[in-house]
């Protein structure tokens, strides 16, 4: 593909007015004008027309240069900024590419075919958006800038530099014009260490800091998870604390309305039961007045005194008359009654009788039993049966006490004489009685008209005694029955006259007194029941506390109430009428918890204070997980950029070695040939390394000889014949890429500039150069090879817009 | 009967993603989601406020939010307040419901099976507890009530038969709970106030008030809380969502950076869309993204303009390069893009970072952090 025509409106210094024109030729094409003459905006004007503008957003720095170098200079913002180029393509075809540098806008079109737009091609070579014609011959605008067009100030530059070949080529085997493969590794290296860097304890790159980072976040998050497990057992201990109050609240309550319902209860139970004593108060009281009864106190005292009496009607007893009349009788006979002398005094009396006697006496007899021991007892036994026979004669002729005082006597006087007779014996050997003294016993003896006979005088005497005594028991007695007849009647007199009263009459004593008898249990029954009426109604009024019946029936009635109320409460509360204990237990247990109460408010209003005393942020999961969750992206973002980094690093250099080796042995074999022939045969070929790609030259005796190691001439040759052969090696072989030169020989020495210009000639034979210059020798080398097909175009000197 | 309904507040989720900042922002919104939600009841006159479960995050609620929900529930007293604990808020030993002091409005339903509450004439509400984070089957299984009263359902889980639509929403969400519609009506419920999604959801017998706050970027937004008017015999009158949170959460901006040459004309664009706009908002940058242009997400993200936050992220964003021209390259350029494309071990955004760190490093360009 080559330039057959180019045109270009308002392009830096060509004019606007006018469109400027050039036409080419298939081969070599020297454009010659001298300075200023637009020969460089013409090179560029045609790079612009082939290779166009990307379309995207934003620009290149070449863009950026372009727009700023070639910007028309006349037409201000607003007029025409525009190439054209007409191209013929290996195939015989033209295109022509019109561009609007100002609008960016591309159209290519087939001139044969009146112009016809070639939407097609237009579509298939866009790169960027924008039609780029670099991509026909297999480059684009990018690499068709490094490998077939080559601007003076870059060929200057590049010869400064004594690496230029080598780096020439890194850049163009990197396709890029700015920066090598090697560079592009040195760069994300730096560009990693800074902004990932290395994990290195105390290091302040990013995979250290966000490393700690994330670090000091999970530590954190660990320790508010800790103290958010604290709180929440914390919490659940104060719950239950509370709920421990709550239940011994409960529980109290429970306990107070135990105690509450259990005092209802028996308050409504007393006053139940004060209602009932009460009412049978009352009702024993009676309602109306109860009658006055008679005084039945001497009714009273009649029966008693009849009671104490035995019975007239049955009774043994004679009637006053008889009883008086006999006790008169016995008073005279008593009165009457012979003496009766102590017969104690009778055995004194007879005692000089009883010593005249002298021991043949029967009496003697008696005092001449021996003495021994046991006498005073035989007289006593002598004296006991005397007596007993007497008492039992007695009492069987006169009665039971007279016979046994009578018998008592006997035997006493028995005993008396058997002392008696004892005694002369004792006074054995005293004086025997004179006449007087037996004289004075008679006479004693006669005065009480007892026998003179001693023993029988004492018997007498004794017997005398007991007669007199009878009597005067029988009087004794007759007078004591006739006490007791007259009070007998005494007392039934009374009695009937207490009826009397009364008006109880009755025929005879007995239905008298059963009247009575009957009167006064009816007296009395009326009485008690009076009495108990009485008793009632001072036991009601003292009972009643004075309130009335009804006062006490309304404080029964409300104390059931309070009862059932306290009850409905106390089940409310969950108790049962048979969990009301014993008072003082429940007194017991609420004192009891009363205290548990107390410790437990306490422990629970601590657990509640320190509870809110926690510091909300102390437990602020979410906000330590939003901390680590910060921490954690922010790491990963630089894991990440480390991992994409040193993954690109690694793709790179498996890039470049993929490249270089391909590249090598191209630039090796093309470069070769067209460096022996513009050096004359001094180098016979290149070398380069695939590794770095440095260049070496082997001349003609096989040395090989660092291409920084040469002549500059020698290196400008090999720059251009690299140039060349670039355009060639990058190329995807489509079509023959057009080379564009712009003062390429500027630098060389006349002999190199014929070989170079000759050398051009050479290549131009199988592609397009166009070569701008503004060397006469290059002018004249041009007038003078015109025949071997130079084109020459000559530019004038530039025209003011 | 008038009730207000509302699940899936989250009280104290962690909002990581967004960073510490946004996190604060956003809990401090349902904060006053939750207030407004309540001034709403007052303001309604409504007979009871419903709570169909994860009112908070148990793994995370601190002592603000026990002194929050003890204060907004005891002022809203007397009207009921009735709260059937979900999977986030679970009822456990641990759990604030019990380290709270309730004002006597307050009714949780603390049991693992349906218990009811009758504090309202005539209508009879029947809740049960999570007691676990996860593994709670189906609460309504053989679950059956009778009788005279209208039957309401109060629960979290998940509806899983008839509709699924909210499944089909998010896919991801995990099944709590789970119950069919048809469990409703076997169980004699007249309706169901059901919490767990994050979307409203009208059910003939039962409602999803949804998240009354968007809780992240995507969810529909479109929750909120429910105004539930039934008649005497239980029949659903009205059902109104009532919008309780005042952040605007907008989740679905787009910024193409197509024709952008550098980041300061994102910017611009970035700009013009967020002019308007108030609340938190996630934008996403889609488009052809020129070679040319220093695409730094952090640097984007920074000005938020009229928002109090902005999310940014890379979407469906392609490279400015013409890969298939530089494939064709025979130089180290298209070398590199042949065997980073040929490497089957790199995923796709793996690739494109490499290939445009690549490019870029070969361009001799400092921005080698690519998005």
């Amino acid at each position: 593909m080559w330039f057959h025509k180019a045109q270009a409106r308002a392009f830096g210094p060509l004019r606007s007015d006018k469109d400027d024109r050039l036409e080419f030729v298939s081969g070599l094409n020297v454009v010659h004008g001298p300075n200023e003459a637009g020969k460089s905006s013409w090179h560029a004007a045609l790079m612009a027309a082939l290779c166009g503008r990307r379309r995207g957003p934003g620009r290149t720095k070449e863009e950026t240069a372009l727009v700023e170098q070639h910007r028309p200079w006349s037409s201000g913002d607003d007029g025409p900024w525009a190439v054209t180029v007409e191209m013929e393509r290996d195939t015989g075809s033209r295109i022509r590419i019109d561009r609007d540098l100002r609008l960016n806008e591309t159209t290519i079109s087939d001139p044969g075919l009146g112009d016809r737009r070639l939407v097609d091609l237009e579509s298939e070579i866009t790169h960027d958006g924008s039609p780029d014609g670099a991509l026909l011959v297999g480059l684009s605008r990018n690499t068709f800038a490094m490998a077939a067009s080559v601007r003076q100030a870059s060929v200057i530059s590049d010869l400064e530099n004594p690496d230029a070949l080598q780096q020439h080529l890194a850049r163009a085997a990197a396709g890029s014009d700015d920066a090598t493969a090697a560079r592009a590794l040195e760069r994300i290296d730096s560009f990693r260490k800074v902004h990932v860097g290395s994990e290195r304890k105390g290091g302040v790159r990013p995979v250290q800091t966000t490393k700690e980072a994330e670090e000091r976040a999970r530590s954190e998050l660990a320790t508010v998870r800790e103290q958010h497990m604290s709180y929440l057992a914390f919490a659940e201990e104060a719950d239950r604390l509370r709920k421990a109050v709550t239940e011994l609240e409960t529980q109290q309550q429970r306990i107070q309305a135990s105690a509450e319902y259990s005092r209802a209860r028996g308050e409504a139970a007393q006053l139940d039961s004060k209602i009932q004593e009460l009412e049978s108060l009352s009702s024993r009281a009676g309602g109306g007045q109860v009658p006055e009864l008679p005084d039945v106190t001497l009714l009273a005292q009649a029966v008693s005194s009849v009671g104490v009496l035995p019975d007239p009607a049955t009774t043994s007893l004679e009637t006053a008359a008889v009883l008086e009349r006999r006790s008169a009788e016995l008073e005279v006979e008593i009165e009457e009654f012979p003496p009766t002398p102590e017969v104690a005094q009778v055995l004194q009396w007879v005692v000089p009788l009883r010593r005249v006697a002298g021991p043949g006496s029967a009496s003697a007899s008696t005092n001449k039993v021996p003495h021994k021991p046991g006498r005073r007892r035989l007289a006593a036994a002598a004296a006991a049966v005397v007596g007993s026979a007497v008492a039992v004669m007695l009492s069987i002729t006169v009665g039971v006490v007279v016979g046994i005082g009578i018998g008592a006597a006997s035997g006493v006087a028995v005993f008396l004489l058997g002392m008696r007779r004892r005694a002369p014996a004792e006074s054995e050997g005293v004086r025997p009685p004179d006449a007087a003294e037996v004289q004075t016993a008679y006479e004693r003896l006669d005065e009480v008209a007892l026998p003179q006979d001693a023993d029988a005088a004492v018997r007498e005497a004794a017997e005398r005694r007991e007669n007199l005594r009878a009597l005067q028991d029988q009087l004794a007695a007759t007078t004591r029955d006739l006490k007791q007849r007259r009070n007998m009647d005494t007392a039934w007199a009374g009695l009937r006259r207490a009826a009397a009263r009364h008006d109880i009459d009755a025929a005879n004593d007995d239905e008298l007194l059963a009247q009575v008898d009957g009167w006064l249990s009816d007296h009395a029954a009326i009485q008690q029941e009076r009495d108990e009426a009485y008793a009632a109604r001072g036991a009601l009024e003292e009972a009643l506390e004075d309130q009335s019946l009804d006062e006490w029936k309304i404080r029964a009635s409300e104390a059931r109430r309070a009862a059932a109320e306290a009850q409905q409460v106390f089940e409310a509360l969950g108790g049962s009428g048979d969990d009301v204990g014993d008072v003082n237990e429940i007194q017991r247990c609420l004192e009891q918890l009363d205290k548990d109460l107390r410790k437990a408010r306490s422990d629970a209003d601590t657990a509640a204070g320190e509870l809110k005393g926690i510091d909300p942020a102390s437990v602020d999961i979410a906000g330590a997980e939003a901390e680590l969750a910060e921490a954690f992206a922010e790491r990963e973002r630089v894991r990440q950029l480390d991992e994409t980094l040193s993954t690109t690093a690694r793709f790179m250099q498996q890039a470049a070695d993929n490249a270089h080796r391909v590249f090598a042995p191209r630039i090796e074999a093309e470069v070769g040939a067209l460096v022996s022939r513009v050096t004359n045969g001094r180098y016979r070929s290149v070398r380069v390394d695939p590794a770095d790609l440095r260049v070496r030259l082997v001349t003609e005796s096989g040395d090989r000889r660092d291409a920084r190691d040469v002549s500059r001439g020698t290196t400008e040759q090999v720059y251009l014949a690299l140039r060349i052969v670039l355009a060639e090696v990058l190329s995807t072989g489509r079509e023959r890429c057009p080379l564009l030169l712009d003062d390429p020989t500027v630098h060389a020495d006349s002999d190199r500039k014929m070989a170079i210009l000759e050398c051009l000639l050479a290549v131009a034979d199988d592609r397009q150069v166009i070569l701008f210059s503004q060397e006469q020798q290059v002018l004249d080398w041009a007038r003078s090879r015109s025949d071997a097909g130079v084109h020459l175009i000559e530019l004038g000197p530039a025209q003011p817009a | 009967m008038r009730f207000l309904a509302f699940s899936d507040l989250h009280l104290d989720a962690p909002f990581a993603q967004g960073g510490r900042d946004l996190a604060e922002l956003r809990r401090a919104e349902l904060r006053g989601t939750l207030e407004r939600t309540i001034g709403l009841a007052t303001k309604l006159e409504v007979d009871a406020v419903l709570c169909a479960g994860d009112l908070y995050e148990h793994d995370r609620f601190t002592p603000d939010t026990v002194r929050l929900l003890e204060r907004v529930f005891w002022e809203v007293a007397p009207i009921p307040v009735l709260i059937s604990p979900g999977n986030h808020d679970w009822y456990g030993p641990k759990s604030l419901y019990r380290a709270a002091t309730w004002s006597e409005n307050v009714h949780i339903f603390p049991s693992g099976e349906m218990t009811s509450w009758d504090g309202l004439e005539g209508i009879r509400v029947w809740g049960f507890a999570h007691q676990k984070p996860s593994g709670t089957s189906n609460p309504l299984e053989r679950f059956r009530v009778g009788g005279e009263a209208v039957h309401l359902g109060l629960f979290h889980g998940s509806e899983s038969s008839g509709w699924s639509r909210a499944l089909q929403l998010d896919e991801r969400k995990q099944q709590h709970a789970p119950f069919s519609a048809e469990h409703i009506e076997a169980a004699g419920l007249t309706h169901c106030v059901v919490g767990h999604y994050h979307q409203r959801v009208e059910g003939e017998r039962y409602t999803y008030g949804g998240a009354p706050a968007v809780l992240s970027f995507g969810e529909p937004g479109n929750g909120g809380a429910v105004e539930l008017v039934f008649n005497e015999t239980g029949e659903l009158a009205k059902r109104e969502w009532h919008k309780v949170s005042e952040l605007e959460v907008h989740s679905d901006l787009e910024v193409d950076v197509t024709g952008c040459g550098d980041i300061g004309q994102i910017e611009k664009k970035l700009a013009e869309l967020l002019a308007p706009l108030s609340g938190i908002g996630r934008v996403t940058f889609v488009g052809e993204l020129s070679p040319t242009a220093h695409f730094d997400l952090r640097r984007l993200a920074a000005p938020k303009g009229p928002l109090e936050h902005l999310s940014v992220r890379a979407g469906d964003l392609r490279t400015g390069y013409d890969l298939a021209q530089i494939r064709s390259e025979s130089t180290v350029r298209g070398e590199f893009v042949k065997v980073v494309e040929a490497d089957e071990e790199l995923d796709p955004e793996t690739r494109q970072r490499v290939i445009v760190t690549g490019l870029r490093a070969l361009e001799g360009r400092d921005d080698l952090e690519v998005v």
